[in-house]
């Protein structure tokens, strides 16, 4: 909230893929179920939250009121929503790369 | 005093001073060394959103899980104390958009209705050129930006609203879609269910947007404006606070007709809930007096039931 700082920020970065992970209990059960992306746009990979719900449905962060029966069409929307993290020159620090030197939290 | 929360299409005062006073938040700066006290409401609303709960899962704190409805009435709260205070009005209460009439109307009217008229709203662009919020009325300062763990980073830009484009939502949610949210489930009616997420069968989640059909009622609303109320910085199109006042009234309307069932989780639920049962605190972004002099950032679920001695809706 600093007026005079900069307000960039996130609560995680990832170095490799991440890991979704659903527990359900059934029957007696305990069901855990791992689920691991590693998506690459034009060669580039992008780390960080996916998940997936016990329905199969995928989601992120970045479109907070979606959900997709494909991470693919995910993906798709990411590229038409948020064209400039998708362009193959990047000067301007619009992308994921900002979170190392952002970090608030 | 209770104030009476009233349609923003019935009552051109209200409206007025609505378009009014979020302008001067834009202006109001609480302490020297804050950003505006309407800005804080956007930092807010994404942190609470990159706060998973518990780490690694989908749910998070004002979202996907059962603190959705309480977490977005005690933001309504203090935003409506920090509009009464910079219009000089105590009696001054936040105004809904009651998007399921504008539901009624065709998909290719709904863009036009008199929600988005140049003396309410404001249309549809990028950017936004008609209204009070068109550009050079109306700055977005910070936004939330990246795939897939966006981050929050400064801007300087007009809104931007693509209303009724994606066709994921080309038209709004209906009278119908409302009433039988309000209505499902009798006569055992749950306020929410486990597993506590987007796959639970409850009114949270049907109110919510998750269940039966997604995109549903308050996510539908998100995506039909499109534009600056997509990502997590969506508190910067002011719609945003019309869309969850209606969505705080259906909640109010069901709790009324149904004798006020109980929510839930309580605390004997496990601990993978923290944030989201009965007697947990809710996400905040401060507990300086100065930004909640109501709860002073401590407030749970427990204390966002029964909020008749605060305020009242005009109509269900």
């Amino acid at each position: 909230m600093k007026a005079g700082k900069p307000v960039t920020a996130s609560h995680a970065e990832h170095e490799g893929p991440f890991q979704s992970v659903r527990e359900v209990e059934y029957n007696g059960h305990k069901i855990t179920i791992y689920t691991q992306y590693q998506i690459k746009v034009d060669g580039k990979s992008f780390g960080g939250h996916i998940y997936v719900d016990n329905k199969g449905k995928v989601s992120a962060h970045a479109l907070p009121n979606y959900s997709f029966v494909s991470a693919v069409d995910l993906v798709k929307k990411m590229i038409d929503e948020f064209p400039d993290d998708f362009t193959t020159k990047k000067k301007s620090g619009r992308s994921n790369s900002a979170t190392k030197s952002g970090r608030r939290r | 005093m209770v104030i009476t929360r009233r349609n923003i299409l019935n009552d051109s005062n209200v409206r007025d001073k609505y378009i009014e006073g979020v302008k001067l938040l834009k202006q109001d700066f609480l302490r020297q060394d804050w950003t505006n006290t309407y800005d804080i409401f956007i930092i807010w609303h994404y942190y609470a959103m990159m706060a998973p709960t518990p780490p690694g899962s989908g749910r998070n704190a004002a979202h996907r899980g059962p603190s959705f409805l309480p977490w977005h009435r005690w933001m309504l709260i203090l935003l409506e104390h920090h509009l009464q205070r910079v219009l000089d009005d105590p009696d001054f209460g936040l105004p809904y958009w009651d998007w399921s009439s504008d539901g009624e109307l065709p998909p290719n009217q709904q863009p036009t209705a008199p929600t988005w008229a140049n003396d309410c709203m404001g249309g549809s662009g990028s950017p936004v050129t008609t209204g009070p919020f068109r550009d050079g009325q109306w700055k977005v300062n910070i936004e939330s930006i990246g795939f897939p763990d966006p981050i929050l980073v400064r801007a300087n830009r007009p809104l931007r609203r693509v209303l009724g484009r994606d066709p994921i939502a080309s038209n709004l949610p209906t009278k119908e879609d409302v009433r039988r949210a309000v209505i499902r489930g009798q006569p055992n009616v749950v306020y929410d269910a486990a597993p506590w997420d987007t796959n639970s069968e409850s009114f949270r989640n049907e109110l919510e947007g998750w269940w039966p059909d997604a995109p549903g009622l308050h996510n539908r609303v998100h995506v039909w404006v499109g534009g600056d109320m997509g990502p997590a910085s969506s508190p910067n199109d002011p719609v945003f606070f019309l869309n969850h006042c209606n969505v705080d009234r259906i909640w109010q309307d069901w709790q009324q007709r149904h004798g006020n069932p109980p929510y839930l989780p309580n605390n004997s639920a496990g601990t993978a809930l923290r944030g989201h049962r009965l007697n947990d605190r809710l996400f905040a972004v401060t507990t300086n007096n100065l930004f909640d002099p109501i709860y002073r950032g401590r407030v749970r679920p427990a204390d966002l039931l029964d909020v008749s001695a605060r305020y009242i809706y005009d109509a269900f």
